[in-house]
């Protein structure tokens, strides 16, 4: 393995804030131009009203409806931009991992879509808190994502699951099918690099019928 | 402008349904397709006078779509519906074909505009080819 010195890693960290942070502004951007239209929409209603035809209510209330539930899932998005950028603001700090895996499960979806692959979430509901260095633990689980992603064959599911062991936490990154010309050492020397700084270190399992998976053991540092 | 044929391409379903409402209020003729690989099977069976495509899209992303739909038909006029701040995209796009690119979200004016000079270039070419092959005819006639 092919250590990565801090210099490194810090670059990696700072390319994986501005992929995660424009895919997020992207996901925003979508949701504004589906209120621009609904906006132009109600624009081009008025102006016929104007001129004489009768104003549809019932489909005034329908966009109005609309529009409200794309700014509900525009706030939820930028809640979890919010999240995600505060994740760096300190190096340790005590955090929910069962949140920040449906984060990193939300942001992956666009990433996934390129494959047509579908994620699963095993994650527990209530909080599983522990103290640790949140935006390193999310840059790991992410790159464990995009290396079993990359090597899963198109439509399958890739499982991201969450289990308690001792004084750790194991998130668990899975595919049914990957094919191995997929394999890129160099990630995965990121990959140990980036887990080591959480004292944290990764096992690949191989599994009947062409799977694999990714256990990530993160500590507690509480 | 009337019933110029417009095919909008977007992975955000909602976005290309309300467009196509409004562009259907100005008179022109919307398809919709949610991805490229739907995009490319109108593509062969119609002839668009406009494609508005999204840059951004999940599998087959708007350069690449591009880039087949000349393929079925070199004619195309295709206007690329870019982010902010895509300016890099915009200009590949044209590089590789693209009539245009426009940010979103756009302004539907400004869109009407591209359209409108797309139908008028679809035409041009039509008369274009129809004269070449009325030529051919009177060629091979000796007249």
């Amino acid at each position: 393995m092919r250590e990565h010195g801090e210099a490194y890693t810090l670059e990696c960290d700072l390319a994986f804030f501005g992929k995660i942070t424009a895919s997020f502004s992207h996901e925003i951007n979508n949701i504004m131009s589906i209120i621009n239209e609904y906006n132009g929409l109600l624009s081009d209603m008025v102006a016929l009203a104007e001129q004489g035809s009768e104003l549809d209510c019932g489909k005034v209330a329908h966009i109005s409806r609309n529009m409200s539930r794309q700014l509900a899932r525009g706030a939820t998005i930028v809640k979890r931009l919010n999240k995600f950028a505060h994740s760096a603001d300190e190096k340790v700090l005590s955090f929910d991992m069962s949140e920040l895996l449906r984060n990193v499960s939300a942001f992956s979806q666009r990433y996934a879509g390129k494959k047509n692959l579908r994620i699963d979430e095993d994650i527990p509901q209530e909080a599983v808190v522990i103290v640790n260095n949140p935006f390193r633990t999310q840059h790991a689980v992410f790159l464990a994502f995009q290396l079993i992603a990359d090597g899963a064959a198109a439509n399958e599911r890739i499982t991201i699951a969450l289990r308690r062991e001792g004084d750790q936490v194991v998130v668990m990154v899975s595919t049914g099918r990957f094919e191995e010309r997929a394999n890129n050492p160099l990630r995965m020397d990121l990959l140990r690099s980036l887990l080591s700084t959480v004292e944290g270190q990764v096992e690949v399992i191989e599994r009947d019928g062409g799977g694999r998976a990714f256990a990530l053991r993160v500590a507690n540092l509480s | 402008m009337a019933n110029a044929k417009v095919l909008l391409v977007d992975d955000e379903v909602e976005f290309t349904d309300v467009l196509a409402a409004r562009l259907r209020n100005r008179d022109l003729d919307v398809y919709t397709a949610k991805d490229g690989f739907e995009a490319l099977k109108l593509a062969e069976r119609t002839t668009f006078d406009a494609v508005v495509l999204d840059m951004r899209m999940p599998e087959m992303d708007g350069l690449e779509t591009l880039q087949k739909l000349l393929e079925i038909n070199a004619d195309l006029q295709i206007i690329l519906l870019t982010g902010h701040g895509s300016l890099p995209d915009g200009v590949q796009a044209i590089k590789m074909g693209a009539m245009d690119f426009l940010e979103k979200p756009a302004d539907i004016e400004q869109l009407m505009e591209r359209i409108r000079k797309a139908k008028e270039t679809m035409t041009i070419i039509a008369d274009q080819k129809l004269e070449d092959r009325i030529g051919d005819i009177l060629k091979k006639r000796g007249w």
